[in-house]
Formats: structure tokens, sequence, C-alpha cells
């Protein structure tokens, strides 16, 4: 397909690309196998159980699918699409050799998340051509080395760089500088800015800022008496400013949280199933913290019902860890304090206050806690050179065959088949 | 509908200029024959980099391979044999 280009007047400064994956996870499937091109292709967790969408292709699109979709409604839409279930590692993998590709254009290169990536070009390339020419030379490498397409916008910083990537898709170049950012957004409805979401734009639209232009001719003290100190950032923004810095690929981002999630493959009010699963969730985020090095304070526990009505209750604890047992007795307690015994379709633990750092436990004084300091090491040593299935907590084994799909939830899962015909869980 | 799988397979493989090429193999007691290569990815599990191929078969098949090369082994882990309707 050949990229179609969009420019709106010319520019002297630094140019910025967000590359963006068009429909990453289905592309993908459809690219590494040939029967599924020019069909209706859904990604999700295994087709055989209870999931959402986690992707889907152009040509399922039209049916009125979307990613976090039911797969039970997504079926009814379409029918007739292929349910693939996805492979995160895979997923990652490519990105991982997209991002190698970007880097042959440039060193400053930000991953913004699995399929889409920023590009700062270099002081050479100041006008929106010369940028346009290397977001199509991109465009054309990433077509010819991974059969995929990618949507890309240009500008001057991120913001006006984000914004315009999605002007045009699949396949859609849209090069933009400040002035050709309000000619195309101040018409748009201001949740369509970058970082505004349904609950900031209901608020907006309550002191009547209906538009991007709106936002950008509103009076600076009401929107700082509203918003605070990010009301005349908003303003800003709506004219296209931002100063946001590319922070490059090389140059490690600290995490703010750490956390994992699962759909249930029925709706749960077994206690005793949904501890199993919280062991199991708690091992994987403390285990990843671990590995990255990470300690946090703040637990959080996410619930979800059959209403799809969402519960997220959190607690400090007083000082930073990364031990799951930890993590897993303050999720529980959360669990027994807040869940009303109705049927649960996700659970997710979340570890968020997060710094760099070790796992102190200031009360390793006492010969128990050093012997299973020792231990936790011994496994993780186990885990990093034999794979997470190596060691699995007990607890959580019980109902492993029962668990649903955890989409990049496992940190490197095996996945095993029984000789009964049964499967096993990723069991990280 | 892919298959999950996690069968052992024999490969015949061609290594070429410093990377590895699965040619055919057997499976099922056939010989699948590849026609392409559609993709490549690796994936660390402990110490170990396993090195994963999606391939097309002869008669249109889709499978994925995966290598370890710690073991030298090949492992098939996901089919699509049903012909595109």
């Amino acid at each position: 397909m050949i990229p179609r280009v969009e420019v709106a007047r010319a520019s002297a400064t630094r140019q910025i690309l967000l590359i963006d994956m068009d429909a990453f996870f289905a592309s993908v499937e459809q690219a590494q196998h040939p029967h599924l091109r020019g069909r209706p292709v859904i990604v999700c967790g295994d087709p055989e159980r209870r999931g959402v969408v986690t992707a889907a292709s152009y040509e399922a699109r039209p049916s009125g699918v979307h990613a976090g979709m039911p797969l039970q409604e997504a079926r009814r839409l379409c029918p007739t699409a292929h349910y693939v279930e996805g492979n995160p590692q895979k997923y990652v993998g490519i990105s991982l050799q997209l991002l190698d590709l970007y880097l042959e254009f440039t060193p400053d290169v930000e991953p913004f998340s699995v399929d889409e990536a920023f590009a700062g070009l270099g002081p050479e390339t100041t006008t929106l051509a010369d940028a346009i020419e290397v977001a199509r030379r991109i465009q054309s490498e990433i077509r010819s080395r991974f059969d995929l397409s990618a949507s890309i916008g240009v500008g001057p910083n991120k913001l006006v760089a984000k914004m315009a990537s999605g002007v045009q898709k699949p396949a859609g170049l849209t090069a933009l500088d400040e002035q050709g950012f309000c000619d195309t957004f101040w018409r748009a409805e201001v949740q369509s800015m970058w970082g505004v979401g349904p609950r900031l734009a209901e608020r907006m639209r309550s002191l009547g800022i209906v538009t991007v232009g709106d936002l950008a001719h509103a009076p600076e003290g009401p929107l700082r008496a509203a918003f605070g100190i990010i009301g005349p950032q908003l303003r800003a923004a709506a004219h296209g400013r931002d100063e946001t810095p590319l922070i490059p690929y090389h140059r490690a981002i600290d995490a703010k949280s750490v956390g994992h999630e699962v759909t249930l493959p029925e709706d749960c009010e077994d206690e005793a199933r949904l501890e199993g699963m919280l062991l199991r969730l708690s091992d994987q985020v403390a285990r990843r913290m671990r590995s990255e090095g990470y300690v946090g304070r703040t637990i959080a526990l996410k619930l979800r019902d059959r209403r799809f009505r969402t519960l997220i209750r959190q607690r400090a604890l007083p000082r930073h860890t990364a031990d799951a047992t930890l993590i897993f007795e303050t999720a529980r307690r959360l669990l027994k304090s807040n869940w009303k015994r109705d049927p649960l379709r996700l659970l997710g633990v979340s570890v968020s206050e997060i710094e760099r750092g070790e796992d102190s436990r200031q009360g390793a004084l006492f010969g128990s806690d050093q012997r299973s300091l020792r231990l936790r090491s011994a496994l993780d040593r186990l885990r990093d050179r034999l794979g997470e299935a190596s060691v699995v907590p007990l607890g959580s084994l019980r109902y492993r065959r029962e668990l649903g799909h955890v989409p990049f939830g496992a940190v490197s899962p095996s996945r095993d088949r029984r000789p009964d015909g049964s499967r096993d869980e990723d069991p990280a | 509908m892919f298959e999950t799988l996690s069968d052992p397979i024999d490969v015949l493989t061609a290594f070429v200029e410093g990377r590895i090429r699965p040619l055919r193999f057997r499976w099922h007691g056939r010989v699948v024959r590849l026609k392409a290569i559609t993709g490549e990815w690796t994936r660390r599990e402990g110490q170990t980099v396993l090195r994963h191929y999606s391939v097309e078969g002869s008669r249109g098949e889709s499978f994925e391979l995966s290598y370890d090369p710690r073991s030298a082994r090949w492992t098939l882990t996901r089919a699509w044999t049903t012909p595109p309707s």
C-alpha cells in the first residue's frame, strides 16, 4: 500500500516521528500465516476460553469488533473471523527487531508501547520534507522486512507527532507543524487530545470546553482553577506545544508500577480458588520486580465482577518489598475486606510506589528471615537459569489447568500438553 | 484453527550466512517441506535464548517451530493444517 501523505506548512525545528504499527498483533499473525491474509483476524487469549479481544485486524473492524471487547460479543458480531491465540513473546520479539530497524535511522529512539515508538531525527533533518523522506524509508523497510504496515506522524514535538500518527490509518503519513496541528485538530472534540481521557473531557465540557479549539482559547485563570498546574499545560497542548523530552531507547526508563491481571475462564466465587490465583499473580509480580531490580510499597488489588464493575483497593506497607509472600498476604487481606462475594470475572495485583533497590527486609536480623531470603535468592537463580516454569508456588499449581490466559503476564512461560490432552497454563 | 503443540520433531536444517534455516521436518510420519519462512523471533527462557520460526508448508499449511540451541532440539509449537476455505 502506498502511504498517503498529508503535509501542513514547513518548519525549521527538530522533527520527531511517532511510528505506530497498524493493528500490530493481528497484522503479525497475518504476515506470518498466509491463510489469514485478507481475512478478519481477532487476536485473543485462548479462543476456547472466556476472555477479551486483544487486537482486531482491519478486516474485522467494520463488524464493530475492537480491543477490550468480550470474546463472546466479538463472536456474535464477527462469527466468520479467525480467532488466534496471541503470543506476547512473539510480539515483543518483533517489536525489538523494529526498534533495531529505527536505530539504523537515528540513535534517538524511545519505545512508547509494544507497537509504538518515537524517533527523534538529528539536527541535519530539520524540515518536514526531510522528515517525511525518512518516514517513507522507514515505512518501506518495515514493509519489506516484516510485511507489516505502520502509520507515522511527524511533528516538532512528541504531542504533535503522536496525534498526527492517528490522522491517516493504516499506512498513513501525516506531517504537521504547530499551525498545521491547530488547523487539523481545533475542530475536533477535546477528548481527541492525547492525554485527555473521558473524565477529564467531561469536566472540560462542564466548563464549556467542547473542542480542542475551545481549550486553546480558554482563559488561563479558570483553567488553572479547575485543573491546577496542568490547566495551562493543557491549553499549550491545544496549540500543539509540548516540551516532553524524548528519552532514547538505550537509557533505562523507570517503571511506575508492576502488575499482572487475569480474566477468569468463568465467573468465580470460590474463595480458595481466588486465593490460589492471587498467589500466582503475586508471585509473577514479585518475580518481575526482583528481576528488574525494583522494590515497592503500595499493594493494589483489582476486582471486576460479571457486570464489569471494577473495584481497586490498595494498602501501603511500612517498607518497600519485592517479596511474593508479603504481596500475596496483603492482597489476600484486601480481598477479604473488600470482596462482597459476588462472582468475579477478573483479578489483578499490582505494586506501586516502586523504586530501584534491594528487598532489605529490615527484620532480616532473625535467622528465619535470613533463611527465607537465601531460599528466595536460590529459587531466583534457578529460574534465571532454567526459566520461569522451573519453580512455581504450590498453592497456585492447584488451579493451573483452570486459569485463563494472561496476555503479557508471564516472564517466560512454557506450555506443555499432558498425556490426557489437557494443558498447563503458563506457570510463571 | 491453530493447534497449540509441544511436539519434538526432527528438522533438516541449513546454516546460511550465520543463520539457521529450517528446510523440512518430519511430523506424524510425513515429511513437511517448507515453502517459506514467514517470521523469526527469539525468546529467553532462563539462560537459553530459543529461536522461533513461523513457516509455510508446501501444501499451504502454517506452522511455528522453536529451536533450543543448548540441546540442539526442535519443537513444533503451533500448527494450522486445515486447507484454507
